[in-house]
């Protein structure tokens, strides 16, 4: 346990007298590399090691039943909705798939909006700014006065924070061959790092940075390697048929003092038809450990050798520090679509624990042209959201999809560019047979502490507090708070529409807030259709 | 041969959409001058030509099966309500561009679609759902059907069209 009351108040002291402060000069480096013990939400998962974690505790177990939302924001957007927002200096950003908004985090009051017109000459990638381009922002990230975002036409764009003004764009994907840049960005020092986030298209995945002045590259990390390069020789494929994957659907998690990247990648593709790719089908489904000045390869370990499900590794991995045997140990959590949590020391790199979290069937046979039911199905697992590291309770809290089906492989497989080049398909089990589970385990043994059932899969992101709460939502619509002790539900709330991106809590003025982001899901997730919202919630 | 040396016939078919009346009708006005100048040959209408072929029966079953397995998620008019648009501006981005065969196009159906339940109707039936698509983006009927033979439809370029 830490002694969380005094930090709280000295952190509330600083964030009250700069609420006022103009906000042009920051984030600072400084404030970055503290973001864990801010009471904001800095980073997009509030910290570099990626905890989500949050010292405040004015909502506790006996008040959370009180909550109810303080105000309402709906940015008249249908489009699937999966941004973590960030506050900083009692503003949220709030990223839609065209739109950066910022908004009052305690009234929803809108400061500045600012809509970006694709650039796109190929008819889809237009067409796609509504339902073809699989584009859709993840979030953004601050520092020295910028907000810095991708966009659907393959640009990041900074804007000032104070005012929306865009400061500079640069094209730097070719987003009309599907490099599409999910991810919120990441920040380390003067450098922007994002990488590409759709495997499915034939794509070779990549991680790159640009200078925060001005958008210029600086280095790429291929994660599907070239001819000469490392590991290119752990595929069999040929030009008839092409290797590719390796998206990066999430922002990394970072060791700010070692500098270190934490890299998690996507599948190899084409997806289920693994004869034509034979191999390790490297740096798919791995953890990639870079320098973040260089892009250097620091180590790599991989954790489905030659997939053949579509299980991506897909989450940021939270980095903490546990005491296993009597020793303090540097270890991150590594999850993906194959449902398996795993634990790793950062320093030795072995596995220390791995538990599956979701059902498990069938998961080592290979799809055949017949077909083979297997579990976790196409979409996990673990989706985009990443175990939230809770220090008071030592635990990690893993939000999972629970929906079977059958693989198939092509009876032929063929490459064609600009369709998706999965070599089979997937056949899901019925809607009424998906579900979720959100589980708490510890987090230096991987025990299971208690699992919170829900009736579809859980995709929105988690926060835990010092007040040992968890803030998280369904896509029944739901947001719930529950008691990090033992699962059990304080508080529930259902916002009109599925719940499938950032969750978070924060203070302004003193004051604890929720911020819970709600809006359309990809179709996949067969829900109803929703317009993007943002609401607050406080205790009264 | 052009293919747009269209038919000198209306459509004998009375589509229910009136969205391929309307790329029928652009497509006609804009290839009119085409068909005077090729009115004396061939139409093509038999498979192995390269031509688009397919009759107003087959597009016929394949409006109906189009209607009870993918225009939930295309939309009615195969604008793409919720989902990829399989006519208009999308159509001719993805497929009518002189480098996709109908067998191409035939393959990404079958193999992924309807969405979560692929390779689920008969080779006959996807077929004639693509017979379907082909009218509605304004290619004519003829009296030969589509064949469903690979080898025959890989031969089938869809020809890239005016907007």
């Amino acid at each position: 346990m830490r002694s969380s009351t005094c930090v709280t108040a000295i952190f509330l002291a600083v964030g009250l007298a700069h609420h006022n402060a103009h906000a042009g000069s920051g984030p600072t480096r400084a404030e970055l590399n503290a973001a864990g013990i801010n009471t904001e939400w800095l980073l997009p998962n509030h910290d570099y090691a990626g905890q989500r974690f949050v010292d405040l505790k004015q909502i506790t177990h006996q008040n959370a039943a009180e909550l109810r939302p303080v105000c309402i924001y709906q940015a008249g957007d249908v489009r699937p909705f999966q941004t973590n927002p960030l506050v900083y200096q009692g503003l949220m950003y709030v990223t839609t798939a065209s739109s950066t908004i910022a908004l009052d985090a305690a009234t929803c009051e809108v400061r500045w909006r600012h809509d970006w017109r694709s650039k796109a000459r190929n008819a889809e990638v237009k067409v796609g700014e509504s339902v073809v381009n699989p584009y859709r922002s993840r979030g953004a990230v601050l520092k020295d006065g910028k907000l810095i975002r991708s966009t659907s036409d393959g640009y990041l764009i900074a804007l000032e924070i104070d005012t929306g003004t865009l400061v500079w764009e640069k094209h730097v994907a070719e987003a009309e061959k599907y490099e599409l840049m999910i991810m919120a960005p990441l920040v380390y020092e003067d450098l922007v790092i994002s990488g590409i986030g759709i495997s499915e298209y034939g794509v070779k995945g990549w991680i790159g940075a640009f200078r925060l002045s001005d958008g210029e590259p600086v280095w790429r990390f291929n994660t599907i390697p070239g001819e000469g390069e490392p590991g290119f020789d752990t595929w069999s494929s040929t030009d008839e048929t092409p290797r590719g994957g390796g998206g990066l659907w999430v922002t990394p998690s970072l060791d700010a003092e070692k500098g270190l990247l934490y890299v998690a990648v996507g599948n190899p593709v084409p997806d289920f038809f693994g004869a034509a790719r034979m191999g390790k089908n490297l740096y798919t489904a791995a953890m990639v450990v870079l320098d973040a000045k260089t892009g250097k390869l620091q180590w790599f370990r991989q954790f489905v050798p030659h997939d053949q499900h579509d299980w991506d590794l897909t989450v940021t991995n939270p980095l903490y520090s546990t005491i296993i045997g009597g020793m303090h140990r540097p270890v991150m959590a590594v999850a993906g679509k194959d449902g398996i949590l795993r634990a790793i020391d950062r320093e030795t790199h072995e596995q220390i624990y791995e538990v599956p979290l979701t059902t498990l069937a069938n998961a080592d046979t290979e799809p055949t042209i017949e077909g083979v039911h297997t579990c976790p199905g196409v979409l996990g697992g673990f989706e985009w959201s990443s175990p939230a590291f809770s220090p008071t309770m030592e635990m990690l809290v893993a939000p999972t999809v629970d929906w079977c089906g059958v693989f198939r492989k092509a009876d032929e497989l063929r490459y064609i560019p600009g369709q998706q080049y999965m070599g089979g398909s997937f056949t899901f089990d019925s809607t009424a047979e998906s579900r979720g589970w959100l589980t708490a385990v510890e987090a230096s043994t991987g025990a299971v502490m208690w699992k919170y059932h829900s009736k579809r899969p859980m995709l929105a992101s988690v926060t835990t507090t010092s007040a040992d709460l968890v803030f998280t939502g369904e896509l029944t619509g739901d947001f719930v708070a529950l008691d990090a002790r033992d699962g059990n539900v304080l508080y529930r709330f259902n916002t009109g529409g599925p719940v499938t991106a950032g969750v978070i809590t924060y203070a302004v003025a003193g004051k604890q807030y929720v911020g819970v982001m709600s809006g359309a899901a990809v179709r996949f997730w067969r829900t109803p259709p929703a317009s993007t919202t943002v609401i607050i919630f406080s205790l009264p | 041969m052009v293919i747009y040396a269209v038919t000198h016939r209306p459509f004998a078919l009375r589509q229910r959409r009136a969205v391929a009346f309307r790329r029928a009708g652009v497509i006609l006005g804009s290839v009119l001058l085409l068909f005077f100048a090729s009115a004396s040959t061939s139409r093509g209408e038999e498979s192995g030509t390269g031509e688009i072929v397919y009759s107003e029966e087959q597009a016929h079953k394949g409006h109906d099966l189009y209607e009870l397995h993918c225009a939930s998620c295309h939309g009615a008019a195969l604008e793409g309500q919720g989902s990829l648009p399989l006519s208009g501006a999308t159509f001719r981005a993805r497929w009518a561009d002189d480098r996709h065969s109908v067998d191409d196009l035939l393959y990404i159906v079958r193999t992924l679609m309807p969405y979560g339940q692929p390779a689920t109707l008969s080779k006959q039936e996807y077929v004639n759902i693509i017979a379907y698509i082909l009218m509605v983006n304004g290619y004519p009927a003829g009296t030969q059907p589509l064949p469903s033979d690979p080898g025959a439809l890989k031969r089938i370029i869809i020809k890239a069209q005016q907007p």
